[in-house]
């Protein structure tokens, strides 16, 4: 999918060596991060819109440093304060984007499946910033980038990921970025919030218990803890006190089951909810080290996706 | 581009030669600094980078002192990316220490149009301000598109633009030669 | 006075599946006699029907109507159109209307190229609707389709009720508390979407309990559609369809997200349409299009905000064919309907209504929506190539040729409909 300028909407079209190949660009581009002067002009004239139908100041600030690093101009739309306030469709507004010259449009969005939908009009290639439970393919690539400079390898790692893994696009992009790349995942949360079908769907372990799913675990993946998609009163999750009982993540169980292994979690973290306080302190935490790659990662993508779509110039 | 065939017309160096080339560089490097103090080698990605480690490895021989030698990637930086490189492969930049105030020697193995020495320059500018940058080449084979000039050359080559100069460095390519192709005729040599 | 000479003829119903020549004369079917054998008296106008499928008419079992006449929106006469190109004589019109007027109206309307017969509401604001008075005005069926049933208290009553006026309740079996929020069947590719899922449960816990209602307090139960195989075993003494699209479609038509293949019920999983397909092919469900249009700009968008719905009336019966074959697909579309709703169709036996179809069988088209005769324009089958197409239909003993274009040579004027 990357291939000719294309949209990025999710890592389906990505093997594990054009995925690899990604994570080496991003180490290029984390190198450029580094110097005096951050930036670099290879994508010099070149407009990225940031469509953001969701409010995210993480992912968003990540995208926007992203492009400047690289050059470009960068155009923010968030849903509050635009014509998509207005009902807009999403049609229409990416027809706005290709009339504004955008070369590229970075969607967010709370519909599953709305960047297919954008990317499949046409008008302009689209790469997905997380859309609905579907999926966030920056946010698994950075987790893969930051995983790989601590470990130096992602093959053969035992990947656990903890949550509410039914509602979580990070918990679908990253599983699938950790299987492709050959290590070995189990999926654990509660049984509400975490449906058998995953296991076939993302070629992942299903556990319940979450001692065993830590055992001997290299990295842990703590998911947040959706509040705000917990509308289906189907009671999901009673309490945060029983969450907490059954898959809260504390130094303890850490340390019992998998001492060493690295902890991350895409944030933004509910210190006190899903994680103890004190597990953020351990070595093994990487959110930050997560924090940086993003803007690397993302450089490695935009550049990919708008220098391989270029023509002789 | 890939789908020419392209045939071998002559070899414009040979292992030695170039080996020779290299030396009286090196020599007129230090001679130009008189010695290697502030001196920077800094290499172009990819066939400057191993260029530059032999001219340091030269200059040790008769210095006793290696100057650093640093490596750039430019693609960042080019404005010639074509469709030939569908997905240009971005390599890293390495500097052995900060550039400002230092004397470069950029070193690449052909010069042609000076469109990748240009974007080198901008990027050596961008990691530092260096009080001097000077430009090292195997090749000059003509038809610049900018006004940029070459401070050591190891041989300038006429060529017509159909012509193709292509560097070989054990490093690389398992051997050290320099050869001039040409288009057409039997099955390519590339 | 039509004479239709020299099409294969399958009627199960008369017994019927070879060459036969068809005489209609007044609205009723005249004769059926072996191809080439000599006319009856009177003047006829042949039509040529080499090459060509007969079928008793074709009635859809399950199709939304909206009685707001809106030149955007499907409403009666666009429908109808729609119908008629897709070989139908005859469409259920599931208008949600309470109001015996309206039905009356519905009933009453003329110069339709199908016979339309309405379904009205089986409730109104939480309780029953005048069942009486609406079937008084012509609602041979009841149902608050695609809305969920009632809860079990006034679905009780319904089907008491409905019994004593002697119509069908029609069931659209949806547990409210276990479809919520879904979009699309609950299960692996739901899960890999991100999408929210309708488990199978809803279906199978809905027919259940409807069954069980109609085995305890009787009356007439049929279910909307199924989507479910393990929905079969609960039917019990209910009937129920199954559209073309769960015959021929699975949950895969939704990745890429494709908001056509949004339906209620969902589109499930390949064992779920063998099962359905396989009940069909055994004439035990009745064949429905669940054409259910919306507006464009209410379908092309994102799959979550889409409408669940889509434009069926135009490919249910070819897509059906292909899949049943003539017989079964006669039991389905035409037979079981008629049997079930009381209606006068079903078979093409002497004396009863001239309501036929004819299909090109081998004749292979691309489904292209922007052609429908329909307003809606969003299906699930859009690009695919469907064998087997409707030439021109008989209603009422006259020729309808519902797609001008492609009507074989020889059938007469396409404005035979309002002669």
């Amino acid at each position: 999918m990357l291939a000719g300028g294309g949209s990025v909407c999710d890592l389906d079209a990505l093997d594990a060596p054009d995925i690899g190949a990604v994570l080496d660009t991003s180490e290029s581009m984390a190198e450029v991060l580094c110097r005096p002067i951050p930036r670099v002009p290879a994508l010099r004239g070149r407009t990225v819109m940031l469509l953001f139908y969701e409010a995210s100041t993480r992912t968003r600030h990540s995208f926007e440093l992203a492009c400047k690093a690289l050059g470009a101009d960068s155009l923010t739309l968030s849903a509050a304060t635009s014509s998509v306030a207005k009902g807009e469709s999403l049609r229409d507004t990416m027809r706005t984007a290709a009339a504004m010259g955008a070369d590229l449009v970075v969607l967010r969005h709370p519909a599953s499946g709305a960047a297919h939908y954008a990317a499949a009009l046409g008008l302009v290639p689209v790469l997905n910033a997380g859309d609905g439970t579907h999926a966030h393919p920056t946010q698994a690539l950075l987790d893969l980038f930051a995983v790989r400079r601590r470990t130096g390898r992602l093959e053969g790692l035992r990947v656990c990921i903890v949550g509410d893994i039914l509602h979580s696009r990070v918990a679908r992009s990253s599983a699938a970025a950790f299987v492709k790349m050959g290590a070995a995942l189990t999926l654990c949360g509660p049984p509400t919030l975490l449906p058998r079908a995953a296991g076939p769907a993302l070629g992942a372990a299903v556990e319940y218990d979450l001692g065993a799913a830590l055992r001997g675990a290299d990295v842990v993946m703590v998911l947040r803890l959706q509040h705000e998609r917990h509308d289906d009163g189907a009671g999901g999750l009673p309490s945060l006190g029983e969450y907490r009982r059954g898959w809260g993540i504390d130094a303890g169980r850490l340390l019992r089951h998998c001492p060493g292994a690295l902890l991350l979690h895409p944030g933004p973290v509910n210190r006190g909810a899903e994680l103890s306080d004190e597990v953020l302190d351990l070595p093994g935490a990487v959110v930050q080290d997560q924090v940086a790659a993003g803007v690397a990662v993302r450089m490695a993508l935009l550049y990919r996706i708008l220098e391989g779509g270029r023509g002789a110039e | 581009m890939a789908a020419l065939a392209l045939r071998e017309k002559a070899i414009l160096l040979d292992e030695e030669a170039l080996g020779r080339a290299l030396r009286r560089m090196a020599h007129e490097i230090v001679e130009r600094h008189a010695g290697t103090r502030g001196l920077l080698l800094v290499g172009i990605r990819r066939r400057g980078v191993p260029l530059a480690r032999r001219m340091a490895r030269e200059i040790e021989a008769f210095e006793a002192v290696a100057p650093p030698i640093g490596e750039l990637d430019i693609t960042l930086y080019r404005d010639d990316l074509t469709t030939k490189h569908e997905h240009p492969q971005v390599g890293r930049t390495h500097m052995p220490e900060n550039p400002a105030g230092k004397s470069i020697v950029l070193v690449d193995d052909v010069l042609y149009t000076g469109r990748t020495v240009r974007a080198a320059l901008d990027a050596l500018v961008d990691l530092g301000r260096p009080a001097q940058i000077q430009l090292a080449v195997l090749i000059d084979r003509g038809h610049r598109e900018l006004p940029i000039r070459a401070d050591y050359v190891g041989k300038n080559v006429p060529t017509a633009k159909r012509e193709v100069v292509e560097v070989r460095l054990h490093e690389i390519d398992g051997r050290d030669e320099v050869a001039l192709l040409e288009p057409g005729g039997g099955p390519g040599t590339r | 006075m039509i004479a239709l000479r020299g099409g294969r003829l399958c009627d199960p119903g008369a017994g019927w599946d070879g060459p036969a020549d068809v005489y209609l004369a007044g609205g009723l079917v005249a004769a059926v006699l072996p191809a080439g054998a000599p006319a009856p008296d009177g003047c006829w106008q042949a039509v040529p029907c080499d090459g060509l499928l007969l079928v008793p008419g074709p009635v859809d079992a399950l199709c939304r109507v909206s009685l707001q006449p809106d030149p955007w929106r499907e409403d009666v006469r666009s429908a109808a159109a729609a119908a008629a190109a897709g070989g139908y004589t005859a469409v259920l019109a599931y208008t949600g209307s309470a109001d015996p007027a309206q039905i009356a109206a519905l009933a009453a309307m003329s110069g339709l190229p199908v016979r339309l017969h309405p379904v009205a509401a089986l409730t109104r604001a939480g309780a029953l609707a005048d069942l009486g008075l609406l079937a008084d005005a012509g609602a041979v069926a009841f149902s608050d389709w695609p809305e969920p049933p009632p809860d079990a208290g006034l679905m009780r009553r319904a089907l008491e009720y409905a019994a004593w006026v002697g119509r069908p309740v029609v069931a659209h079996p949806e547990d409210p508390g276990l479809a919520r929020g879904g979009v699309m069947h609950e299960g692996t590719v739901s899960f890999a979407l991100g999408l929210r899922g309708v488990p199978a449960a809803a279906e199978t816990v809905a027919v259940a309990r409807d069954a069980a209602l109609q085995r305890a307090f009787g009356g007439r139960l049929h279910f909307a559609a199924l989507s479910c195989g393990d929905s079969l075993p609960l039917l019990s003494g209910a009937t129920a369809a199954v559209t073309a699209h769960h015959l021929g479609l699975t949950e895969d038509a939704v990745r890429g997200y494709d908001a056509a293949a949004k339906l209620r019920p969902p589109l499930r999983t390949d064992e779920d349409r063998r099962a359905l397909l396989a009940a069909a092919l055994e004439g035990r469900l009745l064949l429905a299009s669940g054409h259910d249009p919306h507006l464009p700009a209410d379908k092309d968008r994102e799959y979550d905000y889409a409408a669940a719905g889509a434009s069926a009336l135009e490919t249910a019966l070819p897509l059906a064919l292909g899949l049943l074959g003539p017989q079964a697909f006669v039991h389905a579309a035409s037979r079981l309907p008629a049997a079930v709703f009381g209606l006068a169709g079903g078979t093409l036996a002497p004396g009863r209504p001239a309501d036929l179809a004819a299909f090109a069988p081998d004749e292979e088209w691309p489904v292209d929506p922007a052609g429908f005769a329909s307003r809606g324009r969003a299906s699930p089958l859009a690009g695919r190539v469907l064998r087997g197409r409707p030439a021109f239909t008989c209603v009422d003993g006259r020729l309808v040729r519902g797609r001008a274009a492609a009507a074989p040579a020889g059938v007469a004027d396409p404005d035979a409909t309002t002669a």
